[in-house]
C-alpha cells in the first residue's frame, strides 16, 4: 500500500507551520483550530506552495525535497482536490468540468467516464445544467467527481463540507466515505469540525497553531 | 459624401489592426499578469505610451523606427519589395500601436482578476499551463478582454495623428476617414466633413454601448 510521508515546514508571510505525519489508505483527518496551518500543509502536498524545508514523499515519488531542490509540478502528482468553495469552471457544464480532469486524449471516452462519475455522485440529471446555478451541495458533488476523474492516488479535501447545510453535509460525508473505500486511495481531510472527525476519521493528525502535535490511530 | 473609399479603408485597416493588437496584446497581457517582476512595470509603461503621447509624436517615433532609412524599414522593404511607410500597411501599423494599450490594460486587469484558486484547481487536476490558460483563465477573462478589444477597435478606427505621420494622406490610397474629414474641412467641403464625422460618431457610440452593456457587465 502506498504511503504518503510528510515532514515539512511551510511558510507564508507572517506564518509558518511545521507538519510531520504519514498517511496510508483511508481517511486521515487533519484536525485543529482555524489558522493552525492545515490548509497550508495541503497546499504544499498539492504543489501549489513550495515548502520552506523538508520532504513530501508518496510511495516511490518524491513530491518535494528541499535538500536536493526537488519540486514536482502539481500536474504530475496525480492528485484530486476539493476546495471549500468548489472552485468549478462556471462557464462550462458539470460534465465538462469532470471530463477536463480525465487524463485521456479521446474526448468521447472522457465524456463517458465523466458521465459515469457524475451518476456515481448522484448528479446524473444535472450533467448539462448551468454550473453556476447548481446548489452548494451539488457543486461540491461535481467538485468531488472532478477530483476523482484523474484517478488520483491522493484525494485532498480542504474543508469540503463547511459551506454546506446539515443535510447536504451528511450525504457528502457518506459519499466521500464510500468513494474512498471503493477506490482504496489515500484521503486527507482538513476540517475544524469535530463531527467530521467522529464520522470519517480512520486516522487523525492533530494541529496546534503552527505545528502538528500528534498522529493517532 | 460621394467617395466612400476612406470609410472602407478605415474599416479594413482598423479590423486588421484590432486583430493584430488582440493577438499580441492578450499574449503580452497574460505574461504581464502571470510573471511579475521589476521589468513588468517598465514593459507596461512602454506599451501604455500610445495613450499619453500626442498621436503625432507617436507617429514620429514610428516613422523614425520604420522609415525607409531605418533597419526595420529596410528589412520590410527587402522582404515585401516596397516600403512600409506611406502605404496602407503603414496605416495598419499606426492603428495597431494605437489600439494596443487598450487591449493590454483591459486584458491584464481581467486576467489578474481571475480567481487564482480556480486556476490552481485546474493545475492540480492535471491540466498543463497552456490548457489552464485556454480552458480556465482566458474564458473567465473574456468579458474584460472583449471590452479592451472593442475600445482598441474604436481607437484604431479613430486614429488621426499617428496614421497621418506614418501612412500619409494620399486620397484613394492611404486616406482614412478621420484624415478625409480633416482634408474636407481644410478644403471647405462641409458635406463630406459632416457625413464622415457622423459615421465615425455613430460607430463610436455603438462601440461604447457594446463595452458598457455587453462586456463590462458582471456575470
Amino acid at each position: 500500500m502506498t504511503t504518503l510521508a510528510v515532514d515539512v515546514r511551510v511558510a507564508v508571510p507572517g506564518f509558518e507551520v511545521a507538519a510531520s505525519f504519514t498517511a496510508q489508505g483511508g481517511i486521515t483527518v487533519l484536525s485543529g483550530p482555524s489558522g493552525s496551518g492545515k490548509s497550508l500543509t495541503l497546499a504544499a502536498i498539492a504543489g501549489t506552495l513550495r515548502p520552506a524545508r523538508g520532504t513530501i514523499v508518496c510511495g516511490d515519488n518524491i513530491f518535494a525535497d528541499t535538500t536536493v531542490g526537488v519540486h514536482m509540478r502539481s500536474q504530475d502528482r496525480r492528485l484530486g482536490m476539493v476546495y471549500q468553495h468548489a472552485a468549478l469552471l462556471d462557464h462550462r457544464s458539470p460534465l465538462d468540468n469532470v471530463a477536463l480532469a480525465i487524463r485521456q486524449a479521446n474526448v468521447a471516452t472522457a465524456k463517458e467516464s465523466a458521465t459515469a462519475l457524475l451518476e456515481r455522485v448522484g448528479l446524473g440529471r444535472a450533467m448539462s445544467a448551468k454550473t453556476r446555478l447548481l446548489s452548494g451541495g451539488e457543486r461540491q458533488r461535481v467538485a468531488l467527481a472532478r477530483a476523482l476523474a484523474g484517478e488520483p492516488r491522493i484525494l485532498l479535501l480542504d474543508e469540503p463540507f463547511s459551506s454546506l447545510d446539515a443535510t447536504s453535509r451528511d450525504s457528502m460525508r457518506s459519499l466521500v466515505r464510500s468513494l474512498v473505500d471503493e477506490r482504496g486511495i489515500i484521503a486527507l481531510l482538513v476540517t475544524h469540525d469535530a463531527q467530521d472527525v467522529t464520522a470519517l476519521a480512520d486516522h487523525v493528525v492533530v494541529y496546534e497553531p503552527g505545528r502538528t502535535v500528534s498522529a493517532s490511530e | 459624401m460621394s467617395d466612400w473609399f476612406p470609410l472602407w479603408l478605415s474599416l479594413r485597416v482598423s479590423v486588421i489592426a484590432t486583430l493584430l493588437a488582440s493577438l499580441f496584446g492578450v499574449a503580452l497581457a497574460y505574461l504581464l499578469a502571470k510573471w511579475q517582476s521589476r521589468f513588468t512595470a517598465i514593459v507596461e509603461a512602454i506599451f501604455t505610451l500610445p495613450i499619453v503621447l500626442p498621436p503625432t509624436v507617436l507617429g514620429y517615433y514610428l516613422l523614425t523606427l520604420l522609415g525607409t532609412r531605418s533597419t526595420l524599414g529596410q528589412g520590410w522593404e527587402n522582404i515585401f519589395g516596397s516600403p512600409l511607410v506611406f502605404t496602407q500597411s503603414g496605416a495598419v501599423v499606426a492603428a495597431t500601436v494605437s489600439a494596443l494599450p487598450f487591449v493590454i490594460r483591459a486584458a491584464r486587469a481581467a486576467i489578474s482578476n481571475v480567481d487564482s484558486r480556480v486556476e490552481e484547481a485546474a493545475r492540480v487536476m492535471g491540466l498543463s499551463e497552456w490548457r489552464v490558460a485556454r480552458v480556465v483563465t482566458l474564458p473567465l477573462a473574456a468579458r474584460g478582454i472583449g471590452a479592451g478589444v472593442a475600445l482598441g477597435f474604436a481607437r484604431a478606427l479613430g486614429d488621426f495623428g499617428a496614421t497621418v505621420m506614418v501612412a500619409g494622406n494620399i486620397p484613394g490610397q492611404t486616406q482614412t476617414l478621420p484624415v478625409a474629414v480633416y482634408d474636407a474641412v481644410q478644403s471647405g467641403d462641409d458635406a463630406t466633413a459632416r457625413t464622415g464625422s457622423l459615421v465615425l460618431g455613430a460607430i463610436a457610440v455603438v462601440v461604447l454601448i457594446l463595452v458598457t452593456q455587453v462586456f463590462a457587465r458582471r456575470r
